[in-house]
């Protein structure tokens, strides 16, 4: 082999050499670049993926807003004309002389609503007037169960009633009820003690009437 | 199963101080009128005398004591002696204890009506004090209409005792009570009945009540124990409280079941309550020991009518 045939192939092998360093070189960057494309194709899919869910969030508000915004408004506008009518009645029970603990309770009995215009105190007379007569207990501030009246009431009511504490019916045939816990004892020296007779002499006759008197020696 | 003293009396005691409690039937305008005097830490005997004490306004208390010290008299308030001269009792037997089985029917069938009747007695008692003889601090106001007074009368009347100085001011002591004739004609006459003059509420209590209303500061009564002064006319008396005083003590009684109960505020009625052999029963009683006088005759002044 000629020299000349070594020089060109030692030229050979280190064009290749060099060649391949060069590819190597080139491969590495393309793979780093698409390393970073690929990355770069997931951030932008995620994104996408956010911003079509708030493209339908907001899409789907947009469709129904309005309908849910005028259904607001009509339920304030119903609290606000409820606050003015029970406001107006107040007003106009306080001028009538009801007790202020029994207004709410005579307000759920009324079954008055609110109307289209504003309540003024002179559209609850008629129903004041009459209630004075039909339930004297809301201007006096005694309760309806004290007074001896049920409460009608309307469905809606749910008035506080202060219940009178309940008596237990004389048992039939089974002897006397047991007053021995309200039992009036006296002495025989007290009755015919007449300056302690002038005070008592009402408690024994109710006592004694009552069953409840029990003179003792 | 027979009932026990103890039930009876228990049965009694109810019933008597049931009856005391609502005795209303009648008004007996003379007891409500005086003064009385019950002295409950009393047990006196048939007539003893006791002193009651009556209040007594006297400027002649107050002194000028020009800086000085007190002058300090006795408890002088003028008293009058007023003998226990009325012993009133009222009694029932009962036999059988189905007489006596309810409050109800032993209350209503016989306290209400022997209170009821030994009240009646003590207010004729009172009545009869009130003659010409008792009050002549004042000569009988004559009036001038036939069975009835006119307000000139009672005017009369007032002046005597505002002149003396009588309070005439006190309405709850100061009464006017008349006979049932002559206080009927005023409940239609014109001076005393009329809205026009009296006012629509004294009319209407006048025409739909049979109740006059007060007459110059006095509350109007009429009582069928009052007497005529003078025959043919009709008796009225302007008086204050002060001008009759009664005295009522505790009745002595050794009886085991007894009790007291009174039918007016200071008017004691003692009821016992024993087994009688000799009257085969149980034996009730009620007494009223109590004595009264007219002890300022200046406190009262007599009208009639012509």
């Amino acid at each position: 082999v000629s020299d000349a045939l070594i020089t060109s192939l030692q030229a050979n092998i280190a064009d290749l050499t060099t060649s391949k360093a060069k590819l190597h070189a080139a491969l590495k960057q393309a793979r780093a670049e698409a390393k970073e494309a690929k990355d770069s194709a997931a951030a932008a899919a995620a994104q996408l993926a956010a911003m079509s869910s708030e493209r339908d969030t907001l899409a789907a508000r947009a469709a129904s807003g309005p309908e849910d915004l005028l259904k607001q408004v009509a339920e304030l506008k119903g609290q606000i004309a409820a606050r003015d009518h029970r406001d107006g009645f107040k007003a106009a029970a306080m001028a009538a002389g009801v007790s202020p603990t029994a207004m709410d309770d005579l307000y759920a009995l009324s079954g008055l609503k609110p109307g289209d215009d504003p309540a003024k105190p002179e559209d609850f007379v008629a129903y004041l007037t009459e209630a004075k007569t039909a339930r004297p207990w809301a201007f006096t501030g005694e309760s309806p169960s004290a007074s001896g009246q049920t409460q009608a009431g309307t469905a809606g009511s749910q008035g506080t009633l202060a219940l009178a504490a309940t008596q237990p019916p004389p048992g039939a045939g089974r002897g006397a009820p047991d007053h021995s816990s309200t039992a009036f004892k006296v002495r025989k020296s007290d009755l015919s003690n007449g300056a302690w007779m002038s005070q008592h002499q009402a408690d024994v006759a109710r006592a004694s009437a009552e069953g409840r008197l029990v003179i003792a020696d | 199963m027979a009932n026990d003293i103890d039930g009876l009396f228990a049965t009694v005691l109810s019933a008597a101080t049931s009856a005391a409690s609502e005795i209303t039937q009648y008004k007996n305008a003379f007891i409500d009128a005086i003064y009385w005097d019950y002295q409950a830490e009393l047990q006196a005997a048939q007539g003893a005398a006791i002193d009651v004490i009556l209040p007594t306004v006297d400027e002649g208390d107050v002194v000028d004591s020009q800086g000085g010290a007190y002058t300090p008299t006795d408890t002088k308030h003028s008293k009058a002696t007023i003998t226990l001269d009325r012993d009133f009792t009222t009694s029932f037997l009962i036999r059988s204890f189905d007489q006596v089985r309810t409050r109800i029917e032993l209350q209503t069938k016989f306290f209400k009506p022997r209170l009821e009747a030994l009240l009646r007695k003590m207010n004729r008692g009172v009545a009869e004090l009130v003659t010409a003889t008792n009050f002549s601090t004042y000569s009988v106001i004559s009036g001038s209409g036939a069975d009835v007074f006119a307000r000139a009368d009672l005017g009369g009347a007032w002046k005597n005792l505002a002149g003396r100085g009588v309070p005439v001011e006190s309405e709850m002591d100061m009464s006017f009570i008349t006979s049932p004739v002559a206080y009927g004609n005023m409940l239609s006459d014109s001076n005393f009945a009329d809205e026009s003059v009296v006012g629509v509420n004294a009319s209407q209590a006048a025409f739909q009540q049979a109740k006059l209303m007060n007459l110059l500061g006095a509350r109007p009564y009429y009582d069928q124990h009052l007497a005529r002064f003078n025959s043919g006319k009709e008796p009225g008396i302007l008086m204050h409280r002060g001008a009759i005083a009664g005295v009522t003590v505790n009745p002595l009684s050794g009886a085991d079941y007894k009790a007291i109960v009174f039918p007016k505020p200071g008017l004691p009625v003692l009821v016992e309550v024993g087994y009688s052999i000799k009257d085969r029963g149980w034996l009730v009683g009620m007494t009223a020991q109590w004595g009264c006088r007219v002890v300022r005759p200046e406190f009262g002044s007599l009208v009639e009518t012509a």
